[in-house]
């Protein structure tokens, strides 16, 4: 299971874990006519916005514990999301009885490229090394419901 | 003609809900068993739902019930998804009737058609259909009064079940009697009825309850039966003929216990306070309280649980000194917040005696200083941001050691005087010292605390 502070931008569909859900915001449909909305989520490492599409955004609620398997975490528009994907599952598997932190917010922190890895990225802290390459900002601004 | 529905005595009249259902069934009968209803007027949809509710009931095991094939064009299914099509106000109506049955007639519905009431309303539930949660408590007490009654030797030779009954009955009569819904009136009664009994009959079990008896009690004596249950509690003990009670004196210090604050909280109301308690820490409360709040605090009747939470947290949950020591949410900051949710003066009345009650009767023999803990640090650390609590609290600690019971003041006071001597002997609070010297405090309520 990945802690939510492990999470990296990637392209792969391979993220498995566990989360509690803090806040869901307004809905909106996709160029495509599709209902999408975002939630704030979190464990007790870090935060994260999670992306759920379709019949996903009513199946949860605030308060609920949900698992995701073969989940992607990825840059979507401008919002670095996490999101079942095509190939990934949403699962409720309980209510209330988690432990979360709100900071760091994996979503909205700024990322630089890993210099052992020029495909990888980490997050931005006092202590990595200096930007030689591109950096990743996450959304803009921290509310998600503006794209 | 048999009644199909409910049991008739060979003198009895049938009953007007049962002839107003009937009749309906055999107006839209040959409507019914079409698979389909074509459009119905309006004025038609009120007499349609009464035949449907009707058919439903009396229709045969085969044709209902979880795992029936919808094949047969008149099965209970089928039936329910006509009443969806001509549905228009959320089965307001349709739950409505049911209300009415199984509020008036409840003790003499036949076998098949109760049956058919469980399936309904499991469906009317999958359907959030209006006032369904109405229909759900309904039923549990009508079902519980039932049992209760009808094996009332097996229940009274059952003491713990007996107090147990008591002390649910007689914490839920005042929230019966604020419900809007007056048609639960003949079933209140008979509860009342019950408990009435039960405390004049089986007197020496219920003082088994202790202290929170007394509590319930004042609660319900605007009731005539309890009302005289007061009256001779105080005047004429030996009316309950147990030769040892004397005096109403004697109940305040037979502490409650546990199991009986804890039969007020669903199983999972119990699991969220217990995580609040052991796993949240101090600060990170604000949206697990908001969930709480949401989920079993957010409609008016529901207002009175806080209560029944302060009981518990004061009294069955108590912290191990490991949690104690951390920062973990304690205790006083959860009651803090729970006093903040009642709206009512009624309830918040009943809020800060529930969670005084102990300091009253507090005997440092057999009372534990856990229970009455919560209640010094809450107005301790209201100081200085929320000192209108601490405030609040002080004036109702010494109006209650004046007024809750006159007669015997005495007692009170040495019950709030052992309890401020051992919450500083023991080290919970150092002095009283920050209460009595807050300028933010009102002066009449210091002046008062340095002669405790």
């Amino acid at each position: 299971m990945l802690k939510v502070r492990d999470l990296r931008p990637s392209v792969g569909n391979n993220i498995n874990t566990t989360f509690i859900i803090l806040e869901k915001y307004n809905a909106s449909r996709s160029d495509g006519g599709i209902l999408m909305c975002i939630a704030l989520v979190a464990d007790s490492t870090a935060s994260v916005h999670l992306q759920m599409w379709g019949a996903e955004c009513d199946a949860f609620q605030p308060s609920d514990i949900v698992r995701l398997t073969n989940g992607i975490f990825s840059f979507h528009k401008a919002n670095l999301v996490l999101r079942a994907g095509k190939k990934g599952l949403l699962e409720k598997i309980g209510e209330f009885s988690m432990v979360f932190v709100e900071i760091p917010n994996m979503s909205t922190m700024q990322w630089v490229q890993d210099p052992a890895n020029p495909k990888g990225w980490i997050p931005l802290t006092h202590s990595s090394p200096a930007p030689t390459g591109p950096m990743l900002a996450g959304a803009a601004s921290s509310n998600p419901g503006r794209h | 003609m048999t009644s199909k529905l409910l049991h008739r005595g060979s003198h009895e009249a049938q009953d007007e809900l049962e002839i107003i259902l009937s009749q309906a069934y055999s107006t839209f009968q040959a409507q019914l068993s079409a698979s389909y209803l074509s459009t119905v007027p309006p004025a038609q949809r009120g007499p349609l739902t009464q035949a449907l509710l009707y058919a439903i009931l009396i229709q045969p095991q085969g044709g209902g019930g979880a795992g029936a094939s919808s094949a047969t064009s008149s099965s209970a299914t089928s039936l329910i998804n006509q009443l969806t099509t001509i549905t228009t106000d959320g089965y307001a109506a349709f739950v409505g009737l049911l209300l009415r049955l199984v509020n008036d007639s409840y003790a003499k519905l036949l076998e098949h058609p109760r049956g058919q009431i469980i399936w309904l309303l499991k469906q009317l539930i999958e359907f959030y259909a209006t006032d369904v949660d109405n229909l759900c408590l309904l039923l549990l007490r009508q079902i519980m009064l039932e049992v209760l009654t009808t094996k009332i030797s097996w229940v009274t030779s059952n003491h713990g079940l007996l107090t147990s009954a008591v002390y649910t009955y007689l914490r839920l009569l005042p929230d019966h009697s604020m419900a809007k819904n007056s048609s639960v009136n003949e079933l209140r009664q008979a509860e009342i009825k019950f408990c009435a009994s039960m405390i004049r009959e089986h007197f020496q079990e219920c003082l088994g309850i202790g202290r929170d008896l007394i509590r319930l009690l004042q609660d319900v004596s605007s009731i005539a039966e309890f009302d005289a249950i007061w009256r001779d509690l105080l005047a004429n003990p030996a009316s309950f003929r147990v030769p040892s009670f004397t005096d109403i004196g004697q109940l305040y210090v037979v502490k409650t216990h546990t199991r009986y604050f804890q039969s007020r909280l669903t199983p999972e109301m119990e699991a969220q306070i217990k995580f609040m308690l052991t796993h949240v820490r101090m600060g990170s409360q604000r949206r697990y309280q908001g969930w709480f709040t949401q989920r079993f605090l957010s409609t008016p009747e529901s207002e009175t649980l806080v209560c029944d939470l302060i009981r518990y947290v004061c009294c069955v949950h108590h912290p191990s000194n490991q949690i104690l020591q951390s920062d973990i949410l304690p205790r006083w900051a959860l009651i803090g917040w729970l006093l903040k949710c009642c709206k009512s003066n009624h309830v918040e009345a009943n809020a800060k005696l529930a969670l005084l009650y102990d300091w009253l009767f507090f005997v440092p023999k057999t009372d534990n200083i856990m229970n009455i803990e919560p209640g010094i640090l809450v107005m301790f650390q209201s100081i200085p941001k929320y000192v209108d609590m601490t405030n609040s609290l002080l004036e109702f600690l010494f109006l209650l050691m004046e007024h809750y019971d006159p007669p015997r003041k005495e007692l009170l006071h040495r019950g709030v005087a052992a309890s401020v001597e051992i919450l500083v002997g023991k080290g919970v609070v150092r002095n009283l010292e920050p209460l009595a010297t807050a300028p933010a405090i009102a002066l009449p309520l210091r002046e008062k605390l340095s002669q405790l």
